[in-house]
């Protein structure tokens, strides 16, 4: 039987574990909910734990309920994918059972006496407190570097899973207390299997960091390729221009020749709009940028859209030309398409950048006569075809946390607005 | 740009001077004060640097205006104390949208003021003027203004509650501050414009950089 103290002490050491467990399965997958009603949840399960744990059951069915609680609490509250928690809390368990292993064994060690291993005994209560203190040490270590913006859990993960195996593998070689070669064997390779998921979860990590990066490259390449395209039309243009040169001289001169001024200057007023077209306004001072805006100024006018520019350009700065027109291009491109099929009075952009201090803030309006729909808090997309968009905004976001910066978008007054800020560091020349 | 502030309801008052050494002495001397200076770059004798620079300890929240011929007039990145070039070749356009823009800023700036009263003194600090309020125990705080530092027997949140103003905002628990003397957000720092830095908490930063973007956002 056990007495009302080691029922107390499971208590804790339950609660402890399952908390601890639930507080590694969302942190390493980085979800957001609602913690107060996972604390009081948990405190439930430890509960539930303890009193199954009073009755003649395997420490194996116990792991198993427990593991199965802790699966449903991450994905009830906090949206968690049922596999990835299985993994985390599964290992977690392993490790957690195998340092109580090892302490108790080297505290029997220590002692010379083989009570350590019995589960009921005092002396493994104390071996698995001293589990859960370490526990609530390096947990207590993560939280404060969490709040300094380091990440102290890879290492400190790895490290436990090193010192494990090599604890286990010290136990193997002593001779004080009887413990058999199976049980031993077991937890060795339990202590290797450990080692081999944390490699698995950190190379499956970066392998999803590195596909989100290809997926935003891509965009951008696209984004890229697009407005290279419209530089070739518009040399392509002035190319032509300047081959009928010759050709367009010899009419007006013949025109004038003959006293004929009217058809002289109609002929020469046609010429001049592919001329328009080419010639440049310098906005940013940044070649791509500027022609980027003209470009899109130009696309506005052809398609009778009003363009209102207020655009002020710190020069000397560490803002990259690629984030730039990543930025502008994606704005710019879904204020023209959102107004595509507006009636006249929301045919208007208004595009501000504007330098604060040493931030970039650059805002992009456009009319737009019904409210677009959120979803999950994020605008979405009114278009067609939905499997390409969404990635837009998702590039600016990217270029623009580079600069420590954020876009924020808000309808409001029959006005869609998009707002980028971006710290910036001057450059000396 | 009279008819663009009357428009944009700004109040105004205009002064013109020909001479630049007499604003100069009327503001050194006479401590007359503006809001906003309109300079032409290239001026006989001083230059318009050269004024901008003898004005700027005088009167520092002053913003001031270059009117210049040349093309090139977009700010370096380094120079803080010109609010804008305006080329002289796009006058009409560029003159009118800088003077609103710098009007509304000086209008955003405000002339409120926080008052801190205690049993022998009253002080008053411009909202303009504080950098940030930091909490100073469980009860007190210290505002930390141009003026330099105060302290206040009050809690950080009601301080907090009775700024009512959207400029200020929590970066910490201990920390209010005010986005318009932030000069930067970079790694997690902000940085000010008197040149000091704080900490902005994790589980406040991008709520700190969603404000500060709604706030420029909703003032350009």
């Amino acid at each position: 039987m056990m007495t009302w103290y080691q029922i107390l002490s499971f208590f804790f050491t339950n609660g402890l574990r399952i908390f601890l467990g639930l507080y590694l399965v969302i942190t390493l997958q980085q979800l957001a909910g609602n913690r107060k009603k996972a604390s009081v949840i948990s405190v439930c399960a430890a509960a539930f734990i303890t009193v199954l744990s009073c009755f003649p059951i395997q420490k194996f069915y116990l792991t198993g309920i427990e593991i199965i609680f802790v699966i449903l609490i991450a994905y009830y509250l906090y949206a968690a994918q049922p596999r990835m928690s299985l993994f985390l809390i599964f290992f977690y368990e392993i490790a957690v059972a195998l340092w109580e292993f090892i302490l108790s064994a080297g505290l029997g060690v220590i002692f010379q006496s083989d009570r350590f291993l019995d589960m009921r005994s005092n002396g493994y209560i104390a071996a698995v407190w001293i589990v859960r203190l370490f526990m609530l040490g390096i947990a207590f270590l993560t939280v404060k570097s969490h709040r300094r913006n380091e990440n102290l859990s890879p290492r400190v993960i790895a490290g436990v899973a090193i010192a494990g195996l090599l604890g286990a593998v010290l136990l193997s070689g002593q001779n004080t207390i009887p413990i058999s070669d199976d049980r031993l064997t077991t937890w060795i390779i339990f202590s290797m299997l450990i080692l081999v998921a944390i490699l698995f979860f950190n190379l499956n990590r970066q392998y999803k960091m590195e596909k989100k990066i290809m997926l935003l490259e891509k965009e951008k390449n696209a984004l890229l390729e697009h407005d290279y395209q419209t530089l070739k039309n518009v040399y392509a243009a002035n190319a032509k221009l300047f081959h009928d040169f010759q050709n367009h001289i010899d009419v007006v001169y013949h025109y004038l020749l003959k006293n004929h001024t009217t058809e002289a200057a109609h002929y020469i007023e046609n010429l001049r709009s592919p001329i328009r077209d080419i010639t440049q306004t310098a906005w940013v001072g940044d070649e791509a940028v500027d022609y980027l805006i003209n470009s899109k100024i130009a696309l506005a006018a052809s398609q009778n859209i009003q363009v209102g520019t207020n655009i002020e350009f710190p020069r000397r700065t560490n803002i990259q030309s690629v984030d730039l027109v990543a930025i502008l291009g994606n704005l710019l491109d879904n204020a023209l398409e959102a107004i595509e099929n507006e009636e006249d009075r929301f045919r208007f952009v208004n595009l501000t950048i504007r330098r604060i201090n040493d931030m970039l803030v650059i805002k992009a309006e456009n009319g737009c006569s019904a409210a677009p729909t959120e979803m999950n808090g994020s605008l979405q997309t009114s278009k067609a075809d939905k499997t390409l968009h969404g990635w837009g905004l998702q590039s600016v976001r990217a270029a623009a946390e580079r600069y420590d910066g954020t876009i924020e978008t808000e309808y409001s007054d029959q006005i869609f607005r998009a707002v980028v800020t971006l710290s910036f560091e001057a450059v000396k020349a | 740009m009279k008819n663009c502030l009357h428009s944009c309801g700004i109040g105004y008052e205009i002064s013109t001077y020909t001479q630049s050494s007499n604003l100069l002495f009327d503001i050194t001397d006479d401590h007359f004060f503006y809001d906003l200076i309109l300079i032409d770059i290239e001026m006989p004798g001083i230059t318009g640097m050269e004024l901008s620079e003898k004005i700027k300890p005088h009167l520092p929240n002053v913003k001031i205006i270059f009117i210049t011929s040349h093309i090139e007039y977009a700010i370096d990145a380094f120079e803080l104390s010109i609010f804008r070039y305006v080329p002289k070749s796009d006058l009409t356009n560029r003159l009118v949208s800088a003077v609103v823009d710098a009007a509304k800023l000086i209008e955003l700036e405000g002339g409120k003021e926080y008052i801190i009263q205690a049993a022998r003194r009253m002080e008053k600090i411009p909202y303009k003027d504080i950098f940030y309020i930091q909490r100073d125990g469980g009860k007190n705080s210290m505002i930390c203004s141009r003026l330099g530092i105060s302290k206040v027997r009050k809690s950080l949140q009601q301080i907090f509650d009775e700024l009512q103003a959207q400029e200020f905002i929590f970066i910490d628990r201990g920390y209010i501050v005010n986005i318009i003397q932030i000069m930067k957000i970079s790694d997690s720092m902000a940085y000010f414009k008197n040149g000091e830095t704080l900490p902005i908490s994790r589980s406040h930063l991008q709520e700190v950089k969603k404000q500060i973007n709604r706030f420029w956002g909703a003032h350009i």
